[in-house]
């Protein structure tokens, strides 16, 4: 039997509301319980009252003469709409071709979100409405999108790269307290790797590479 | 006519569009459909719009089998339909509480015999009836299903896409709630009414305190 606050029942004390299905046995083991502990005889007539509360704010609603009727109205609406020939649309008067337009092609999340769940729900979701358009929309901004980022990444031609506030060799060795860049880095013990560095500004000189006597050149001068 | 009756008939209608199967099906369940939305907006006339958008969408629905419960699969589409109601900004903006000094107004006066017991009776039912409104979706809807519309708790568990011991948990949360306006009102006699919500609170919201809890 399940312990909560100042009860001892629980969910159990649905059961003997009738508001939950409960085994006989188990029936008689919560009346045999609440004969013995007056709190949860409390509890349980407190929960009647509070039953027969609920009951009685809402009363059954009879239909109003005009329900029926209008109902049907709504129904041959959509029976006619159903019926119409697909041929026929097109030769609509203009003013149904704008509320058609306004009813039903306009976008408006508040309209079709719910209806979206709604059919879903109960298993009537069509391949209707706004769903195709979104789906165009969202993969042209896609595209849109990488295209601009490509075009970001994409190297401006015509001219190097604006390096105005790259600070001078030299002011980045002072800030060191060394008279230049190579002092600073044999401190460090990166002296090798900043002369790969250096020689990036030949490698990325394509003239130099594809005039291969020049490296020839280099061959011959490092096995001299 | 029984439920699985209501079953056959309806898939009957999906697949004939024959309207007389429709009616039938229209004749049964008008009144429990136009009560039920009742409980959720308290307004008749918009009770029965609520249940007229509930039969169109019978109406024009495509995919049923006849496999479904028919009652379990027209609450859920009615509880849908009424939800998306009182989750309107404008309901709550255009809902106006029950005056408490009116007397005879609510329901709960009806069975008192007395005038002390009919103004007992009103004011235990308007805090009641306050109780439930700020209750959350799910446990209130669990509570009307289960005790006005007599659904078994696996069909309420299909209707509020929950668990069947969620559905009890919900049940129990919701009347252990109104058990305890019941002992307020015992221990008080006459609570203090709750504060209304203003205007902004409710535009800033756009839900009451408790609507979103489960």
């Amino acid at each position: 039997m399940k312990t909560k606050s100042s009860d001892h029942l629980g969910e159990d004390i649905l059961g003997l509301l009738d508001l939950s299905p409960i085994e006989p046995a188990h029936k008689a083991e919560l009346q045999a319980h609440l004969a013995t502990c007056a709190p949860c005889r409390q509890a349980l007539d407190e929960y009647r009252q509070a039953l027969e509360a609920f009951d009685q704010t809402s009363t059954n609603h009879e239909p109003s003469e005009v329900f029926d009727a209008n109902l049907r109205a709504r129904l041959d609406a959509l029976d006619q709409e159903r019926n119409e020939p697909v041929s026929a649309m097109p030769s609509r008067p203009a003013s149904r071709r704008r509320d058609g337009a306004r009813k039903g092609s306009v976008f408006s999340p508040r309209r079709w979100f719910p209806e979206v769940n709604m059919r879903r729900s109960t298993g009537s979701m069509r391949s209707r409405g706004p769903l195709p358009a979104l789906a165009a929309f969202g993969a042209v901004g896609i595209g849109a999108a990488a295209l601009i980022a490509i075009w970001l990444h994409v190297p401006v031609e015509g001219g190097p790269p604006d390096r105005s506030n790259v600070p001078a060799r030299s002011e980045i060795a002072e800030s060191f307290g060394a008279s230049n860049l190579l002092e600073v880095a044999e401190f460090f013990d990166v002296a090798e790797d900043l002369s790969l560095y250096e020689d990036f500004g030949v490698v990325e000189n394509f003239d130099v590479i594809e005039d291969l006597d020049v490296i020839e050149s280099l061959d011959e001068g490092s096995a001299g | 006519m029984n439920e699985d009756e209501d079953a056959e008939v309806m898939a009957q209608f999906v697949a004939s569009r024959d309207r007389r199967l429709f009616d039938r099906l229209f004749q049964r369940y008008r009144r429990p459909m136009v009560s039920y939305a009742q409980r959720f907006v308290r307004n008749p006339a918009r009770a029965e719009e609520l249940a007229q958008d509930v039969f169109v969408r019978v109406f024009t629905t495509k995919k049923y089998t006849a496999d479904t419960r028919f009652k379990t699969w027209l609450y859920t589409v009615a509880t849908h339909v009424c939800l998306n109601e009182v989750r309107r900004i404008e309901h709550r903006l255009e809902f106006t509480p029950l005056d408490p000094a009116s007397p005879s107004h609510h329901p709960m006066a009806r069975i008192a015999t007395t005038p002390e017991g009919q103004a007992e009776a009103r004011q235990l039912g308007h805090e009641i009836q306050r109780t439930l409104d700020a209750l959350p979706t799910k446990q209130r809807t669990a509570l009307l299903l289960v005790r006005q519309e007599g659904l078994s708790h696996e069909d309420v568990a299909q209707v509020l896409s929950v668990s069947v011991p969620a559905v009890k948990s919900l049940v129990h949360r919701a009347l252990e709630a109104l058990r305890q306006d019941v002992r307020r009102y015992q221990e008080f006699g006459e609570p203090q009414p709750a504060p209304k919500p203003t205007k902004s609170e409710i535009d800033n919201t756009g839900a009451s305190p408790h609507e979103n809890q489960v």
